[in-house]
């Protein structure tokens, strides 16, 4: 498989393949080059937004929030990352194990693993799938999995009703989800990222302005997606203490932990891919405008957090069934007609 | 709303030999019933047109060394009036009806005065362990002479 | 290992507590479940039994004020205020003018306060994060105005037999005045980010109803009682004090659910806000504290004192034998009879409700246990 590289890049590609190695071995140096990359692209956006969400909550709530570790902070994430790594692993006896230590492995990885199929900037995408959304919402699924897994595997009441209401808030708002989208991709004609990005160049034809409706019900559903608050039932603190990740702690909890700020991070990427223009702006280097833009969403949905109370468990499935999903259809009709 | 005079006057007439009126410092409507007829008693007084007294503010035990007094206070919301009712009980061993199924608040007062003096309350729904650990094996702590767990008397003040 | 039939579901049983973010205190709930419908909830209390009773039998009356900050702490005020109430009426002693208004001035800044930290954790139990530490902001001027005062931020000593320990300073009228000016203004805020939330009436509407009959019943009081609809305030039903020389509205609700108590605790933010201006436009020069022997010993009397708290009836029944110390002291707090409305209310609720239920009674559990 080929992939596409911005110049830099392709000048490392170009002294590879000219060491005259064996295209296999080119091709999989390559792959791993890349998921290296996307990797260390990951981990610098968990470790930036944790920082970032502890200081907006802080001046949300009128205080300032970590400031000891660095300048205003900033080597916060490193400090928990130590404090985490060298935490006790406890694992309690009457734990399914395999389940157990399997949970926050998939949780992470698919995550991460969706975001290969993200256009970074121009020409700066580790792989063009011309299924390209579908399998980001496929993978993302994947979470489901692992919070039953986890809540079933850790044989405790609080952590079984954590998992079950998580997963029966996750499935359901994929429907919605899913049939937000279905109006940029009638107009695009495709499901590739790199096409939906491609359609967006001017800015009057972002698809925020043309489809403003299906971006209002995505980012909803996104956020109940990611179990933000508003919709943050299958960790609610306050009633099941921690909810499906009660028995977690050490490397594993950090797994959860940071699989939910790159699931964060993953849904406003995509929101921007499909409503905000993707890469798109004058001026600034690319991969800039994605990211700005990108974080800007992640702002708004931390600002729900900090704003809204929680909703229950059955108001939050009626909101989805009988409200969301309605509207997702009537979205979907209008754009049939409007994208004919 | 009745007056003081009033409330003791209707209370005596409805049971004769077993209510007084007792005087209290600092002045206030005090009676001091026989504890046989406890529950007619808060049941008369819930329910009578000119008194409507049902709410209950609290049950007291107290270890008068001989025996054991239980003090009620209860008023009425529709009157404003308030009433204290005295009745004395044996000291080990001492039953007493409930008046839980008159006024559903006495549920714990009872409760607790069963857990920290030992007094019966015969009828009552509940009468488990309530404030003491639960491996609590001695005596009831409330009464004047218990001495356990480490109980140090405090040295008499001056005057 | 069972057999797996089809369409088989069973109850169980899940501790909420005693250690649980959200019940206020050391308290333990035995649930009986139903999936996510509670059909029995059976309180288990005396995590903080301290035995305040039986200590304070030994101990000479000013010695007895300490501890009882501790039987109530959020508004320790009012504890003492209960006591030495019990024992002036007992003993007869005239409180002198200037510390009857002291105390009526601290009394309320307490409920206020009071009030305050329980929107902080009422919405914080909801999800709303944010309100909690608005409240408390405000919450650290009055912890101010009672550190200049007494020196203590939480448990005052303050209120002793005969009036009050200690004058108020000079920088402590400024300091009111500035926070009784600014605290509408503030209350608003609150109400902003909260009362016409559609999450958040949602989430309290027609919630956890604790009728009128079965406040009643069970002896409910203060801000619960009220917002079942039953218009009763000790400080006007029961005067004590010099309550009646203030004007002040008592806020009452409908229905009983957890939004009336919500806003019932809300609309005395205000009230409490104007009577502690009216008390300091008034507030005499004169004594603090009335002439007394240094040595307190009342006659022999028996005498129930109640007040109202910001968490309903708070009674103090004393029993005096002509000695030092008291022969019987009994505390009766208002969460007593509100912790046994749950196994009333709590069958057929599901579980997020409860938690608002619980977090709506404003239960301090010390006052339980005591």
């Amino acid at each position: 498989m080929r992939l596409e590289l911005s110049p830099l890049l392709k000048i490392i590609g170009d002294w590879i393949t000219s060491l005259g190695l064996p295209t296999w071995l080119v091709d999989l140096i390559e792959m791993c080059g890349a998921a290296a990359m996307v990797m260390g692209m990951a981990f610098l956006i968990i470790l930036f937004l944790v920082w970032w969400e502890r200081k907006l909550s802080g001046h949300f709530q009128q205080r300032l929030g970590p400031m000891r570790t660095g300048w205003h902070g900033w080597l916060q994430t490193i400090a928990d990352g130590i404090k985490l790594f060298q935490k006790e692993d406890i694992i309690p006896k009457t734990v399914d194990r395999k389940v157990f230590y399997w949970a926050p492995v998939v949780c992470f990885a698919s995550s991460f693993a969706a975001l290969a199929c993200l256009p970074w900037g121009k020409n700066l995408w580790p792989t063009d799938l011309n299924i390209g959304i579908l399998y980001i919402f496929a993978i993302t699924t994947f979470v489901v999995i692992s919070l039953l897994m986890a809540g079933w595997s850790s044989n405790n009441k609080y952590a079984l009703l954590g998992g079950m209401r998580a997963a029966a808030q996750i499935v359901s708002y994929e429907v919605p989800l899913t049939l937000s989208v279905l109006g940029v991709i009638v107009a695009t004609q495709s499901l590739s990222m790199v096409a939906i990005v491609g359609a967006q160049e001017k800015v009057y034809n972002w698809f925020i302005f043309r489809q403003p409706l299906g971006f209002l019900i995505y980012l909803i559903a996104a956020t109940a997606e990611t179990n933000r608050a508003p919709f943050d039932i299958p960790e609610a603190e306050q009633e099941l203490v921690a909810g499906f990740n009660i028995e977690y702690s050490g490397m594993k909890f950090a797994m959860f932990f940071m699989a939910e700020f790159l699931n964060l991070f993953l849904v406003s990427a995509v929101a921007v891919t499909l409503f905000l223009g993707g890469w798109h702006g004058p001026f600034l280097p690319s991969w800039l405008w994605f990211l700005l833009k990108a974080f800007f969403i992640v702002f708004v949905i931390i600002w729900f957090k900090w704003t809204y109370p929680r909703l229950r468990v059955d108001q939050l499935m009626e909101f989805c069934w009988k409200f969301l999903i309605p509207l997702a259809f009537l979205n979907l009709i209008v754009a049939g007609f409007l994208f004919r | 709303m009745a007056d003081s005079g009033t409330i003791i006057r209707l209370l005596v007439e409805k049971f004769p030999t077993q209510v007084e009126a007792i005087e209290l410092n600092p002045k206030q409507t005090a009676v001091q019933i026989d504890p046989k007829i406890v529950a007619a008693f808060f049941e008369f007084i819930a329910t009578h047109p000119d008194l409507k007294m049902a709410y209950l503010s609290s049950i007291s035990g107290v270890d008068m060394t001989t025996n054991i007094d239980i003090v009620y206070f209860i008023s009425s919301i529709e009157y404003k009036h308030k009433l204290t009712v005295r009745t004395k009980v044996d000291r080990l061993g001492g039953r007493i009806d409930t008046i839980s199924t008159v006024i559903k608040a006495a549920n714990w007062f009872e409760r607790e005065i069963w857990e920290l003096f030992g007094i019966e309350f015969v009828g009552h729904p509940n009468l488990t362990q309530f404030l003491l650990p639960d491996d609590w094996d001695e005596e009831h702590p409330m009464l004047r002479d218990w001495t356990g767990r480490n109980f140090v008397k405090m040295p008499e003040m001056g005057g | 290992m069972r057999e797996p039939q089809a369409g088989y579901t069973e109850e169980f049983e899940v501790n909420m507590g005693p250690q649980h973010p959200s019940t206020h205190g050391v308290l333990r709930l035995l649930l009986r479940m139903d999936g996510e419908i509670i059909k029995n909830a059976e309180p288990h209390v005396g995590y903080l039994h301290r035995a305040i009773e039986k200590i304070c039998e030994n101990r000479t009356y000013p010695q007895c004020i300490p501890l009882l900050d501790r039987f109530e702490y959020v508004t320790s005020m009012s504890t003492e205020e209960v006591f030495c109430l019990a024992a002036e009426r007992i003993a007869a002693i005239e409180v002198p003018e200037r510390a009857e208004y002291l105390r009526v001035i601290m009394l309320e800044l307490n409920r206020i306060a009071s009030h305050l930290i329980f929107l902080g954790t009422f919405s914080l139990d909801l999800g709303a994060i944010t309100p909690f530490l608005y409240c408390i902001r405000e919450r650290e001027t009055i912890m101010d105005l009672f550190e200049m005062t007494c020196g203590q931020r939480l448990t005052y000593n303050y209120i002793r037999v005969g009036g009050v320990s200690q004058d108020i300073p000079e920088q402590f009228l400024p300091l009111a005045r500035k926070f009784v000016d600014t605290f509408q203004a503030r209350v608003d805020d609150y109400e902003a980010l909260l009362t016409e939330n559609p999450i958040f009436l949602a989430r309290t509407k027609n919630v956890g109803i604790v009728n009128k009959q079965v406040c009643l019943d069970y002896g409910a009081s203060g801000p619960v009682l009220r917002a079942a609809g039953v218009e009763w305030d000790l400080r006007r039903d029961d005067p004590y004090s010099i309550y009646d020389r203030f004007k002040f509205d008592i806020p009452t609700g409908t229905v009983g659910d957890v939004w009336d108590r919500y806003m019932v605790r809300v609309r005395e933010l205000r009230q409490s806000n104007e009577i502690v201006r009216q008390a300091l436009d008034q507030l005499p020069t004169g004594d603090i504290k009335a002439k007394m022997k240094p040595l307190f010993k009342p006659p022999v009397g028996e005498v129930y004192a109640r007040i109202e708290n910001s968490r309903g009836e708070m009674g103090c029944h004393i029993i005096s034998d002509g000695s030092t110390k008291p022969y019987r002291l009994k505390l009766r707090g208002g969460s007593f009879c509100h912790t046994q409305l749950i196994p009333e209310v709590a069958p057929g609720i599901m579980i997020a409700d409860l938690v608002a239920m619980f977090a709506s009674l404003d239960v301090i559990l010390p006052e339980v246990d005591r």
